[in-house]
């Protein structure tokens, strides 16, 4: 394995009728997911046979009677509605705010696109009302700045031969460092901006435990809801902590870096990996974890300087840069002794941002995750400890750097309008940054500085073709079944989840098609059969 | 070529796609313009709206 296993995101839009600023955000989400509807896909129900959101990875089931209700998000009746968009993304209304659901993809690098279509997709149903006079507005964030929090969710299929607990250790020590390349950045400090000033993440205030099943309160860093969606040997590591990112660089790191952790935690318990053991995954773990990791996600998330450093479980007090070079260092090192070293044969050994050692990394998307790491870890470095007057004018750094960039445009915005960070104009840009409206939204004012991925165009809600083909191309094989089934035969489709689709034939009789995991060896016979099917029968008949 | 060879230079293939790719990444130049003009045009909109802008923006919390 590497950088590349079943992965997706989830994203709940911030909602407003700038009309109605008063208006139910309920009814408003309700109303954005029935424009995004089609006729030909209104019918279809989500099935939420495969869904147990209180089932622990700890080892234990938590009692519906003693669950909020609002942990039950199996019953949706209480709170949601759903539609399914052609290329297979499930949108919903969750809580009070429309919810876009990528379908399964099997590299980061779709995983960006898919999370960005899911802008277009939004942003067009918002268009829809619109022409029916409403003047309803969607944003990229995950906080008001007013005590409210929402959720920017990523998933990731995780091999079970990896006790949970040390799992969770291992992302307690990511999640709460990585913040630094990933960050969105966010004015205010505390969940009600409490302290006027600017944070790293928009998320990390709201975290107020390490590990637990809930999403809505008492958040956790760790999110323990085991509900795979797969067979029984992979779990799904459902992470809650992540801030929602305008810019590609941060998105290809955090869902990179992450199934790297992932790759380098499967290495250290799979017996057939020689070159890695839990012993060595251990001293990892004792080198990084922090001693309150709810504690440090706070303070690093307040120290733009990168210099506050955290007690780990060794006794020994890093910062989160020192941390995120640890679990870099030992990928990179697990990666050269298990795919080997590259001959050196380039002329660019003495360039100091080329990395290390190449390790042959047996994918693209794999080597692209670790040279961008690397670089965003670099970038860092020349950051720690300078002055405001040195971060304001970082640009090459800020091309990368989320939280950076927005920091710097509100700084000189601030600065040229003469006015501290309480004032309303600092708040201002902060919620127009992650607008979906290309009129409105202050990232896209500013889009030209970013730097795009590889074959990814950094303008948001444009060139959703572009983002489209390199979506498809990530899916895994269920969803590209799905995708064909939902094109085909979408009249004949009742209900879908990420693992079955029940299908209702021309007599009137119900079929569930089972498809437990995201692979499927039968996808490119499927395939054909539902290119050349002229019935839903013929389908059925050779499935 | 056996096949264990054949896998190796396959990934540094690979290994040349990504660096090409990387290249193309560290050839990105932002934009050398001065924001002023951008940034003048975002202040003045803000210096006449900004409290009702941020006032109305009220959410309830999600996951």
């Amino acid at each position: 394995m590497s950088v590349l296993r079943p992965m997706g995101t989830e994203l709940e839009y911030g909602i407003l009728d700038r009309d109605h600023p008063n208006a139910n955000p309920v009814q408003l989400s309700f109303d954005v997911i029935d424009a995004v509807a089609t006729s030909a896909r209104r019918h279809i129900r989500w099935d939420y046979r495969g869904e147990d959101p209180i089932n622990d990875a700890r080892g234990y089931h938590l009692p519906r009677a003693s669950a909020r209700a609002d942990m039950l998000t199996d019953e949706p009746q209480r709170f949601i509605t759903n539609t399914v968009s052609d290329f297979g993304a499930r949108c919903y209304v969750d809580h009070a705010h429309p919810e876009y659901s990528s379908a399964e993809v099997n590299t980061p690098r779709a995983a960006v696109a898919a999370t960005m279509l899911g802008d277009t997709l939004m942003l067009s149903a918002a268009q829809i009302l619109q022409t029916q006079g409403r003047n309803i507005h969607l944003y990229r964030s995950t906080t008001d700045g007013k005590g409210a929090s929402w959720g920017a969710h990523e998933s990731y299929q995780i091999s079970r031969i990896v006790p949970f607990e040390q799992l969770a250790d291992l992302m307690l020590a990511h999640f709460s460092s990585r913040i630094v390349l990933v960050g969105a950045g966010r004015v205010g400090i505390g969940e009600r901006s409490e302290r006027a000033g600017f944070q790293i993440s928009q998320r990390a205030d709201f975290m107020h435990a390490k590990l637990g099943l809930q999403t809505t309160f008492e958040r956790p860093i760790v999110n323990t809801r085991d509900e795979s969606h797969s067979s029984s040997a992979m779990r799904r590591l459902h992470v809650i902590s992540g801030d929602a990112n305008c810019m590609p660089i941060p998105n290809m790191i955090k869902l990179g870096a992450t199934s790297m952790l992932a790759w380098l935690a499967e290495c250290a318990y799979d017996p057939a990996c020689k070159e890695y053991t839990p012993a060595a995954f251990a001293a990892l773990l004792d080198g990084v974890v922090p001693e309150d990791p709810v504690r440090a996600i706070h303070e690093f998330s307040h120290d733009l300087a990168l210099q506050v450093k955290v007690p780990v479980r060794s006794g020994q007090q890093l910062t989160a840069l020192e941390i995120q070079h640890r679990l870099f260092d030992e990928v990179h090192s697990v990666g050269a002794a298990v795919y080997g070293i590259a001959d050196d044969e380039s002329e660019n050994s003495g360039d100091i941002n080329r990395e290390k050692q190449l390790v042959c990394w047996p994918d693209q998307d794999t080597a692209l995750v670790m040279q961008l790491w690397q670089q965003v870890l670099d970038d860092l470095d020349t950051l720690t400890g300078i002055s405001d007057e040195e971060r304001l004018f970082a640009r090459d750094a800020a091309s990368r750097i989320e939280w950076l960039l927005k920091w710097q445009i509100i700084e000189r915005i601030r600065r040229k309008l003469h006015t501290n960070w309480a004032a309303a104009q600092c708040a201002a840009c902060d919620i127009a940054w992650g607008a979906l409206d290309p009129e409105e939204s202050l990232y896209a004012k500013v889009s030209g500085n970013v730097q795009p991925l590889p074959n990814l165009d950094n303008i948001p809600n444009s060139k959703a073709e572009q983002y489209r083909a390199l979506y498809t191309q990530g899916l895994t094989d269920r969803a590209r079944l799905r995708v064909a089934l939902l094109n085909k035969w979408p009249q004949s489709i009742r209900a879908l989840s990420w693992s079955s689709i029940v299908v209702c034939d021309t007599e009137g009789n119900i079929h569930d098609i089972r498809m437990q995991t995201p692979d499927d060896a039968a996808t490119q016979r499927r395939l054909q059969v539902i290119a050349n099917s002229s019935s839903i029968e013929d389908v059925l008949r050779h499935w | 070529m056996p096949q264990e060879q054949q896998q190796r230079s396959s990934a540094q293939q690979d290994q040349v796609v990504a660096q090409q790719e990387a290249q193309h990444s560290q050839q990105f130049q932002a934009q050398t313009q001065d924001f002023d003009a951008v940034l003048d045009d975002i202040a003045s909109v803000l210096a006449t709206n900004a409290q009702e802008y941020v006032s109305s923006f009220v959410q309830q919390g999600g996951e």
